[in-house]
């Protein structure tokens, strides 16, 4: 793979040749993704998948996401519009997939939180890739064990996810398990792109209680993209250590993410979402995001997992900008 | 019905008689003339032809362009001839016509696109349009060459496309250095060349560089949403027409939004809107120094609903469309003595 990196960029072979590592980073599977390993090959930013769509109640088939995301994400390093490589600067590693226990979402969300703490521990930018959303859990139960102090949370989706009661571990319900860590205070809980009739009048009402902010599809609409998401970053950084970011690809309108597992129309386009990625992928508060819900099978024209390898580049590009001059997020173990 | 011909389906179809799949799809339905030559296109004086180049053999991305010249004439066969906007019947005042496919060199891009440029001679020397259908992007080429050998004095260029295409050295033929080798040409001078709606990962910092180097203008996506595409489009005319006698168009199916061309073969998010192209097509279609242009990179195997092949079918009949409207008062470009 190395070979090829050095290839690709300049036109020798076919971009689906090798193994479909994430833009053809560096691998790093089981074991040796430790802290130790990471920091010795000075990792800033690693990606990792969970494959796991075993607690869902709409279109199953996101466990094949991480694969579909991985072998469209085969293109050059190079981002013309910030002027960086970003293999390069952030000696960007891909960490396989994460264990997962069959039948079981919560020792699941464990397994892959085992994974996120090593990389925070190293001082990485951990990259999620769903699998349902239940995965965000991963990221959001390793950011409140291994890091010291309080973070926002800001999770683009259709839906709220917030059921408080009834079933614990699923894709319906990790804004509300996420809002019962220590690490992540209510009120700097930001819900972006609501919609359609799958939201329960109960989950809105959970979110007023413990002091969220959600800005529904109709108010994003009316108020704009960036006005809103320029609210959910002061208000998600408002007195914190840093923010996570969640984004479920059926936030965006149907049209543009036909294998999305639960897609709807009347999202946001991919036109107002690239300016406000460079605002999130900007922010030196960025401490951890995942992309999720990607169904490959509903869509033959890889539409779907390409948009979310897209996403996950603009990030990882507008991160490679900044990534010298920032300090990682303090870790548990440097307080006692 | 048994007897039916083509002439007569022709007719049949706007009336809204059969289905409009029945018969040999050829380009809007358009008389069919594969042996192709200077002397029968101006005996039928023939003003535009399509013809396909069904090449896919040195594509780094998603692979299967080489159905895509069948893929678009087979949507061809869902629209009439007729254009409301324009009134005008294209096949008619165009008298259209479908010259078939290219010889593929099986495994050699440069033979394919000379046998590609030799159908494109002959329609520029019989003072017709010539429509390419991809194919990969390398079969820009046969519409280039063709201008560089037949056609007298200098073509601006302009290229719609999510890539640069711009490779200098390592493969000299393939889907991503087919803007470098035009350059190369004689007839294309580099600053009339304009690239329009780059963005993604997928083109290096050394097609920049060579872009820059030879004064080659660019404009990125983010520009493009920064100035307005219809007003980079007059910006894009006016290098590619300054002190030239013509201009070639190259379109990219990736230029637009990945979610309108799903079957694009190297498709990217944040692109153009078909909204935003369909409001510029006229300015091309009605430039009376428009040479030739191409429609490229439709992969039907990625695209079930067809989306793709029908966008891009559309984009030349629009094209056509409005060609049609000031066909008769265009002087063809000049032609080089004894042709090539």
């Amino acid at each position: 793979m190395a070979g090829l990196q050095e290839i690709m960029p300049r036109w020798g072979g076919v971009a689906h040749a090798g193994i479909a590592t994430f833009l053809g980073a560096p691998l790093l599977e089981g074991e040796e993704v430790n802290e130790k390993e990471l920091r010795t090959r000075k990792v800033k930013a690693a990606v990792l998948g969970v494959p796991f769509d075993g607690a869902t109640l709409a279109r199953p088939g996101s466990s094949l996401g991480p694969r579909a995301i991985r072998n469209v994400s085969c293109v050059g390093p190079y981002f013309y519009d910030y002027d960086v490589d970003i293999l390069k600067e952030l000696n960007l590693h891909d960490c396989g997939d994460s264990f997962i226990a069959l039948g079981d979402a919560k020792a699941t969300m464990e397994n892959g939180a085992s994974v996120v703490s090593e990389i925070l521990r190293a001082g990485a930018l951990p990259v999620i890739l769903g699998g349902e959303h239940t995965v965000t859990l991963a990221g959001t139960i390793a950011v409140d064990r291994t890091l010291q102090g309080k973070y926002g949370f800001i999770h683009f989706d259709a839906h709220l996810d917030a059921t408080k009661e009834g079933v614990q571990w699923y894709h319906g319900s990790q804004v509300a398990r996420t809002s019962e860590f220590e690490a992540f205070p209510g009120e700097n809980m930001v819900l972006i792109g609501s919609r359609g009739g799958v939201n329960r009048k109960s989950q809105f009402q959970f979110l007023e209680e413990i002091g969220s902010t959600y800005f529904t599809m109709r108010q994003v609409v009316k108020m704009g993209l960036e006005r809103v998401v320029d609210q959910a970053l002061e208000i998600a950084t408002r007195g914190m250590d840093g923010f996570y970011l969640s984004i479920d690809m059926d936030v965006f309108e149907a049209a543009y993410v036909p294998g999305a597992e639960a897609f709807t129309p009347f999202g946001i386009t991919v036109r107002e979402f690239w300016p406000v990625l460079e605002k999130l992928g900007k922010s030196d508060k960025l401490i951890a995001f995942d992309v999720v819900e990607v169904v490959p099978a509903y869509d033959p024209s890889e539409l779907t997992a390409m948009t979310a390898k897209a996403i996950v580049a603009e990030l990882l590009a507008a991160r490679a900008t900044i990534v010298h001059n920032m300090k990682p997020p303090l870790l548990k173990t440097e307080v006692s | 019905m048994e007897d039916l011909n083509m002439a007569e389906l022709r007719e049949i179809i706007p009336r809204w008689g059969g289905v409009s799949h029945a018969g040999i799809a050829t380009f809007l339905r358009a008389p069919i003339l594969e042996e192709v030559s200077t002397e029968e296109l101006r005996a039928r004086k023939v003003k535009a032809a399509v013809f396909g180049v069904p090449f896919d053999a040195a594509s780094i991305s998603r692979p299967g362009s080489s159905l895509g010249p069948r893929a678009i004439r087979n949507s061809t066969s869902g629209s009439g001839p007729y254009h409301f906007h324009y009134d005008v019947d294209i096949v008619k005042e165009l008298n259209l016509h479908d010259c078939g496919d290219s010889f593929i060199a099986l495994g050699d891009a440069k033979k394919t696109m000379e046998n590609g440029a030799d159908v494109a001679s002959e329609i520029l020397k019989a003072g017709a349009l010539p429509i390419i259908l991809g194919g990969e992007h390398t079969v820009t080429l046969a519409g280039t060459l063709a201008v560089d050998r037949v056609l007298k004095g200098k073509y601006g260029f302009i290229h719609l496309d999510a890539h640069l295409d711009a490779e200098k050295e390592a493969i000299q033929y393939f889907h991503g250095s087919q803007v470098a080798r035009t350059s190369e040409l004689e007839a294309f001078p580099c600053e009339n060349m304009v690239l329009i709606g780059q963005r993604g990962t997928s083109n290096p910092k050394s097609h920049f560089q060579f872009v820059k180097d030879n004064g080659i203008t660019c404009f990125t996506m983010y520009q493009v949403v920064d100035i307005g595409f219809a007003n980079v489009i007059d910006q894009a005319l006016a290098i590619a027409t300054r002190g030239t006698d013509g201009f070639y168009l190259s379109i990219d199916m990736d230029v637009l939004e990945a979610a309108h061309v799903p079957g694009a073969q190297a498709f990217q998010c944040f692109g153009i809107t078909t909204r935003e192209l369909w409001s510029v097509l006229p300015k091309f279609g009605f430039n009376d120094k428009l040479v030739a242009f191409d429609v490229v990179e439709v992969v039907p195997a990625y695209d079930r609903s067809e989306m793709t092949a029908m966008t891009a079918k559309s984009i030349c009949i629009e094209l056509l469309a409005a060609r049609a409207t000031i066909v008769d008062k265009i002087k063809p470009p000049p032609v080089k003595r004894g042709g090539q």
